[in-house]
């Protein structure tokens, strides 16, 4: 266990100066994004009410407030995110081929450690797990950090009070990232764990068969997608509950992963070549 | 000892191993020689469970590879697996984290062995170098076997004079060492047993010294006799 | 202990006699301390194990004597060392011999060449 644990440790290490690359990017970007926003709109707010002073003395301008939710829909605020879900996603491939192409092959030395080489596997998984969590809860955090800048900016008069909770809520790409209840998330990062391990097989055929092997992985992906497919329209068609669907196709991508694994750690230790 | 046995293995339609069979002893240096070809490090390969075979059988002291295998066998490669970002000693430190049989003294005394030091980086290092360090990593687990591809290829030739005295020194006392060349001159009289691998068979398996005593022969004579018939 | 081995004969022998030159021409005295099996391999790029065959060679002529956990040594016994001598000077005149017997020289005419050659050559 101490064993897994020291190589979970150095594949996180990996990916360390990458992972705080990410996130001084979503924090310097979408702080800069929040803060010219603000700032754009304190003078809109100064101009318009100039304004309406000049042309109507005596009378309140009409009703006019900032909300926080305008401020994220800029490019500033999704740009790093899309950076973000790129690298991690990319990184799911570069894990694993890094060490075989990188100048020096370090890939003999991870598979002749004495320990199961299915270790490699789940240090391999859990890291790109880690990482993705790593980065939702940065991204929580540093939209409570934007609301806080956005509250000391405009003044209390100027401004609704949305929350952060809302402000996920209302946006259909945060939403997206970061689901709003404690079941779909854990529901969608489990999914979104078993693809890296279908995304960690398929590497593994390739790198096992080679030029074969990458057909190999594309009709075993095509095998895994087609069979999600084809048990969510016989359910459909059989007439239940869109949550009993749920559960079938939870269940059956649980069983893909499982026998993923088990083909992974068959090809690691019998059919791997470097 | 590491029994192979009509090994066999295919890439693509193209046979690289053909019935290899032969074996090598604890305590003793083996040679695998072949002057044209692929075959060699395929074998060493092959016995690290680094590439798959599709016939045959490889036994290391009566069982077949599992994790716990390489605490008793090692394996330096003609080319360089450590991370260039690391410096040695950051590479050292990665080795003794995962291997029992690390042995921190043998490793200090051959970095001084080889000069080299432990705060340089490996990236910085060159091919000479990079060659010392993957001897410097195998050798200093304390493994029955190790194994060894070309470790004279494409170095300079002091840096083949001093590998070459790794061979006598205690170093490589009482282990069974597996090393593979097509240039026979360096190690000639450094190795115990020859096996000639051509095209991916073997052809012949000798004791260098039984060979000298009986038949007066060399081991370039054998190898010239081998190959003009 | 620079020695160029010659690649047909067994190492161990050339070994044993590269002592035996020593002994002859008093390089080596009796009850010299010799290197170990492994500092010798070290010190004639050999392999350890051809190091500790010649040296179990050595023992069995008794020419060097080995008490356990000391290093090795010279044998004391000096007519066994005198005949070291001999025997290599009778090997090479033998050896000699037989490559001239084969041009048919006369033992006269030889004696003369080799009086020439001996006191030329030097």
């Amino acid at each position: 266990m101490i064993q897994f644990i020291r190589l979970l440790n150095f594949e996180l290490s990996r990916f360390s100066k990458i992972f705080l690359g990410l996130i001084s990017l979503v924090f310097v970007s979408q702080a800069g994004g929040m803060i010219s926003y603000c700032y754009k709109h304190l003078n809109n707010l100064k101009t318009t009410s100039d304004s309406v002073k000049s042309t109507a003395p005596g009378m309140t301008p009409t009703e006019y407030k900032l909300d926080i939710i305008y401020g994220i829909s800029n490019f500033f605020f999704y740009a790093p995110i899309a950076v973000g879900v790129t690298v991690i996603t990319l990184y799911i491939f570069f894990i694993w081929y890094r060490d075989w192409f990188s100048k020096n092959t370090f890939i003999y030395r991870l598979l002749m450690l004495p320990m199961k080489r299915s270790y490699l596997f789940f240090a391999k998984a859990l890291t790109i797990l880690l990482y993705t969590l790593g980065l939702v809860a940065f991204q929580i955090i540093n939209l409570h950090f934007l609301k806080f800048i956005f509250d000391s900016l405009i003044p209390e008069a100027e401004r609704r009070t949305t929350g952060v909770i809302d402000l996920i809520n209302t946006n259909v790409y945060l939403r997206m990232i970061i689901p709003s209840t404690l079941d779909a998330f854990v529901i969608y990062y489990f999914i979104g764990f078993c693809i890296v391990i279908a995304l960690f097989t398929a590497i593994l055929i390739e790198r096992s068969y080679r030029l074969k092997g990458f057909f190999g992985a594309i009709v075993y992906c095509v095998i895994l997608i087609a069979s999600v497919i084809v048990t969510i329209i016989f359910s459909d068609g059989a007439m239940l509950f869109p949550s009993d669907i749920m559960v079938i196709v939870i269940i059956l991508i649980s069983l893909l992963a499982t026998a993923s694994f088990f083909l992974s750690n068959y090809l690691l230790n019998k059919k791997i070549t470097v | 000892m590491i029994q192979l046995q009509n090994v066999c293995k295919k890439y693509g339609r193209k046979q690289v191993l053909k019935d290899v069979t032969f074996t090598a002893n604890k305590g003793e240096i083996t040679c695998l020689i072949g002057i044209n070809g692929v075959g060699k490090s395929t074998t060493l390969k092959a016995i690290m469970g680094l590439t798959p075979i599709n016939k045959g059988s490889i036994l290391i002291n009566g069982e077949k590879l599992k994790a716990e295998t390489f605490n008793k066998l090692t394996f330096i490669p003609d080319a360089p697996i450590t991370l260039p970002y690391m410096t040695i000693r950051e590479t050292m430190d990665f080795m003794s984290d995962y291997y029992e049989t690390w042995n921190e003294d043998r490793a200090l005394e051959l970095l001084k062995f080889f000069k080299l030091n432990e705060d340089d980086k490996i990236s910085t290092l060159s091919k000479g170098n990079n060659a010392k360090i993957n001897l410097l990593l195998g050798l200093s687990l304390d493994v029955d076997f190790v194994l060894m591809d070309e470790p004279f290829s494409g170095i300079d030739m002091f840096s083949r004079e001093q590998i070459a005295n790794v061979f006598t020194s205690h170093l490589i006392e009482d282990r069974g060492v597996i090393i593979t060349t097509h240039e026979i001159n360096d190690i000639e009289h450094l190795i115990d047993k020859a096996v000639l691998i051509e095209n991916g068979t073997v052809i012949k398996e000798f004791y260098t010294e039984e060979v000298r005593n009986n038949e007066g022969k060399s081991v370039i004579d054998v190898l010239r006799e081998v190959y003009n018939s | 202990m620079e020695i160029n081995f010659n690649n047909r004969d067994p190492v161990y022998l050339q070994v044993i006699r590269f002592f035996k030159e020593q002994i002859a021409t008093g390089k080596l005295v009796a009850g010299q301390e010799i290197p170990s099996r492994r500092e010798l391999a070290t010190l004639m790029k050999i392999n350890p194990n051809t190091a500790q065959k010649a040296y179990k060679e050595m023992e069995e002529l008794n020419l060097i004597t080995t008490e356990k956990n000391f290093p090795s040594k010279i044998t004391t016994d000096s007519n066994l060392l005198n005949s070291v001598r001999d025997e290599l000077i009778g090997e090479a005149v033998s050896e000699f011999v037989n490559s001239v017997k084969t041009i048919g020289v006369s033992l006269d005419e030889l004696i003369e060449a080799v009086k020439h050659e001996y006191e030329t050559n030097k």
